[in-house]
């Protein structure tokens, strides 16, 4: 099966869209982090420039592969950036949503790259004629200048870089008071007491520039010139500037001529609103700068806008130490290591009978010994291949927290997203299958769920909904949960519905439980929803993202209280690469249960099993367990009854629901690499794919998630 | 040395060092009966092969119960003999199972009975040709294999009873010396949504069931 290695064009435009989507994914995180800080009205220089350098390096690299498209729009970009970085243009929700967009056509240029659905050209040219308008109104505005406010010498604004002066401007512009600070420093170690000044400085305010003074120095020293935009008085920063012997001086602000002084100066539409955080009066000078440094703006001062030079390598030099793999590779290996474990198998098998045969000596224990030490580094290897395919389930959440300010707008509804669990690890096949069903759900939460402003209101709720989500790991399996604080599932609806579409009578329709019920808005077109939504609620949705999640091998399960919201729980294996398992034997069939959903294994007497609604179930410590028999399942040839009259059950569980799966024997458990059916059989419902079992026997894998919710659903089908 | 230099010079070495891997794991367990090419010495046919210009392509023809047909050849993979199969539960009976072609799965579709021609059991000629179909790998199970006919446009006549691909894969007719063939396009008939079969309940629970 090997493929014909990929023709060098193809690798190459492999590497550009891997790149690019590495630079895409760096640039959606800024903005969203733009966005959280506009919101919280804090203000971090550096994070503007890292958004215009990924649009930079973008276009570079675009460029350089002749996708002209995608290239020119990063230009549009950046030139608006630019002006973000150099606060011509203020940081303002149109803008926010501007860039998202321009993020979101990033991703579907890269998908038409790759070969997928083309891009309208009207797309992405009205994308960037808004991008231009925009600049341009914001150009218009900038007249008015702020700088002839203060009386700082033309001779050290004609030093400032453009960026400095922008960072000047936006320090008058919140009322800061500017300082200047002049330091005289020996030659030989001005640097070491020149970096401690500016950190002193920094706990102060922002470092605005440090310049080499323009009053002439001795020979043996040099001075310096450092602007600090701060809110404290004089005598506080020179105390502060003290053990340097600098001193400070105030720039006066020229408000005696009638004009506005600088705290009553309206805020220009191009700026943000003073940030709070930063207009904080007294704050002691220390606990101030710790908090300034957590920001991030300490180092945004010190690194400054990059020099054109800067960009050319940044643009040319790969950003990380990581080597980006297609996943089909790693597939390849584990596939190898699969083949391995049955070389292991049969090792193991020969150095057994060796030992039989000729005793535990010679040859037989050098053997022994081998397969041992082959076995542990083959589990090393399994581990670490293993490993490389984890990757952190936050890369989705990204793309999930801008839809929902996306669809928030649009459906009018005040949400915030709580996530949590980032950093939880999955095979990167299921974080890349997650993304869609994560959608769905949080459409409906979004949709169904969160009531409208008002009608919280009404309810004493708080006018914002929350939705949150939560990932964590639970033994081998990953749990994410995604909970609403919304109105809840109305189950009087959906009995209603359910007797309408047909699915169970009247009499049958009360006696459903809430479990059962909840459970009906997984079938296929069924919603409670009246009207069709741009959102959702057009019945699809809940039962493709079972099936979805179905196909990870997982489970869902949802929690619903009237009033307070509706919570769904995913239930997802970690992996689904190599598993350890559960060899059955039903007929003459032997099917793999994947180890990490049984709960136990009973044989019990045939008796035991009784008839409940005509299904069979099993009393177990209280509880009914259904009970699924392979045999009838998959019309399978009946077998004789075993001799001792035991019935061998399975107990098999993910989430909160158990299963008795009934089979005629067991045969031990193996490390089993999960291969795929391939598209033709992929969606056999109850089998998740094969594997090979020494000897070139192949054996089919259990699908326990879909078994469990067809034995479920299996009850609702025969009432209809 | 740039890395791109770096690149092409490790490659071969990783590739070989994979193939001699394959290599030493096909000798460790493979049946040699099973996975042997057969008789024609065609062993992997590879994907290049098949077009001979001039608008002449070859077909690899054999038989089915009593009748004669034949595939193009670039459709085909490999021949191999008829390994163990796995039966899968809850498909078409055209569905033979699946087997394992050195570590990848692949369905097996049971020739005969897709074309409706008469059962019978397998015996020491059947074989298993390995079909392409887009990027998924097909097996079909044919009765014996016969030979690569190489077919000009001038011997080909289509479908006399008009082609249906859907429900009749046969395409046309070839004729080689004497020998007719029924020249087959699987495409339509193995289409992947075909294999497994509509669940019951599932019929019942939709609404639009």
């Amino acid at each position: 099966m090997s493929e014909p290695g990929d023709a060098s064009g193809g690798k190459a435009l492999g590497d550009f869209l891997s790149e690019a989507q590495e630079i895409i994914e760096h640039l959606n995180r800024d903005v969203l982090k733009l966005d959280d800080n506009r919101k919280r009205g804090q203000h971090e220089p550096e994070l503007i420039n890292n958004i215009f350098r990924s649009a930079h390096s973008l276009k570079g690299l675009a460029g350089m592969f002749g996708a002209r498209g995608m290239s020119d729009f990063a230009h549009a970009l950046e030139s608006l950036l630019d002006g973000l970085r150099m606060g011509r243009v203020a940081i303002e929700p149109e803008v926010l949503d501007l860039l998202f967009e321009s993020v979101e056509l990033f991703n579907q240029l890269i998908v038409e790259a790759s070969g997928g659905a083309k891009v309208a050209k009207r797309t992405v040219t009205g994308l960037k004629k808004q991008l231009e308008k925009l600049l341009e109104s914001a150009r218009a505005r900038a007249e008015d200048n702020p700088l002839e406010l203060v009386e700082l010498e033309p001779a050290m604004l004609g030093v400032l870089t453009e960026y400095e002066e922008y960072r000047l401007v936006d320090n008058i512009r919140r009322g800061m008071d500017l300082f200047r600070v002049r330091a005289s420093f020996d030659l030989m170690s001005f640097d070491e007491h020149l970096a401690k000044l500016t950190s002193v400085l920094k706990t102060a305010g922002e470092l605005i520039s440090t310049l080499p003074s323009s009053a002439p120095a001795d020979d043996q020293a040099i001075d310096f010139d450092l602007l600090v935009g701060a809110r404290m008085e004089p005598a506080e920063l020179e105390a502060l500037v003290r053990p340097f012997e600098a001193r400070v001086e105030r720039i006066p602000r020229r408000d005696a001529q009638g004009r506005p002084t600088l705290r009553d100066l309206p805020a220009p539409p191009a700026t943000p609103a003073p940030a709070p955080g930063r207009a904080r009066p007294a704050a002691p000078p220390a606990a101030g700068g710790a908090e300034a440094e957590a920001e991030g703006e300490g180092e945004g001062a010190e690194q400054r806008a990059p020099a054109p030079a800067d960009l050319a390598a940044v643009s040319l030099r790969s950003v990380s130490q990581t080597v980006r793999v297609d996943i089909k590779k790693l597939d390849s290996l584990m596939n190898i290591v699969g083949e391995m474990v049955l070389v292991r198998t049969a090792m193991q098998a020969i150095s057994e009978q060796l030992k039989a045969e000729q005793g535990f000596s010679g040859l037989a224990v050098d053997l022994f010994k081998a397969a041992r030490t082959f076995s542990r580094r083959l589990d090393e290897l399994q581990a670490g291949i293993m490993e490389v395919r984890m990757v952190p389930l936050g890369q989705n959440f990204e793309k999930l927290s801008r839809m929902v300010r996306k669809l928030s707008r649009t459906a009018g509804k005040e949400v915030e997203l709580r996530l949590s669990g980032a950093d939880t690890e999955l095979d990167k096949l299921i974080v890349e299958d997650l993304a869609d069903p994560l959608m769905h759900i949080l459409r409906n939460a979004l949709d169904h769920g969160l009531e409208s402003p008002a009608e919280r209101r009404a309810a004493g709720k708080s006018e914002t909904g929350v939705i949150r989500i939560d990932a964590y790991q639970k033994g081998n399996h990953v749990v994410i949960e995604v909970a609403d604080d919304g109105r809840g599932v109305d189950l009087d609806r959906v009995r209603a519905k359910a007797m309408e579409r047909g699915l169970v009578d009247g009499e049958r329709a009360a006696e459903l439980s809430e479990r059962e019920l909840l459970n009906l808005l997984f079938l296929p077109g069924f919603s409670t929803s009246d009207q069709v939504s741009e959102l959702s609620g057009r019945g699809v949705g809940l039962d493709v993202v079972k099936t979805n999640i179905a196909n990870l091998r997982g489970m869902i399960d949802m929690h619903s209280v009237p009033g307070q919201g509706t919570r769904l729980l995913l239930t997802l294996p970690i992996t689904l690469a190599i598993i350890r398992a559960l060899l059955v034997r039903t007929s003459e069939e032997i099917y793999a249960i994947p180890l990490s959903s049984v709960i136990e294994i009973l044989e019990v007497a045939g008796q035991r099993v009784r008839t409940l609604d005509r299904r069979e179930v099993l009393e177990l410590r209280g509880t009914t367990l259904p009970l699924l028999r392979l045999q009838e399942l998959f019309e399978l040839p009946a077998a004789p009854p075993s001799e001792d009259g035991q019935t061998k059950v399975v107990v098999v569980g993910l989430a909160e629901n158990r299963l008795g799966i009934v089979v005629d024997g067991l045969i031990g458990q193996q490390d089993i690499v999960i291969k795929a059916l391939g598209p033709s059989l992929a969606q056999v419902p109850g089998i998740a794919g094969a594997t090979n079992l020494a000897g070139q026997q192949t054996i089919l894998v259990l699908d326990v998630g879909s078994l469990i919710q067809e034995a479920r659903l299996g009850d609702m089908g025969r009432q209809a | 040395m740039s890395p791109a230099d770096e690149r092409t010079r490790r490659r071969p070495g990783g590739a070989r060092a994979q193939a001699a891997l394959e290599t030493a794991l096909r000798d460790f367990f493979a049946d040699p009966e099973e996975l042997d090419a057969g008789d024609l010495g065609l062993g992997e046919l590879g994907e290049a092969r098949g077009d001979t210009g001039a608008g002449v392509l070859e077909y690899l023809s054999f038989r089915l119960a009593e009748e004669r047909f034949a595939l193009p050849i670039a459709q085909i993979r490999e021949i191999i003999k008829v390994p163990l199969i796995t039966r899968v539960p809850r498909t078409e009976p055209f569905v033979l199972g699946v087997l394992s072609l050195r570590g990848t799965i692949v369905p097996v579709v049971d020739l005969r009975m897709l074309l409706r021609q008469p059962a019978s059991p397998q015996t020491r000629r059947s074989r298993v040709l390995v079909y392409m179909r887009g990027g998924e790998l097909v097996g079909l199970l044919v009765d014996e294999v016969h030979h690569v006919l190489r077919l000009g446009e001038a011997d080909i006549e289509a479908h006399p009873f008009g082609a249906r691909p859907e429900v009749e894969p046969v395409m046309g007719v070839g004729r080689k010396d004497d020998e007719i063939v029924a020249l087959l396009d699987l495409h339509a008939a193995l289409a992947a949504d075909r294999f497994v079969r509509r669940r019951q309940d599932h019929a019942v629970l939709s609404p639009e069931g």
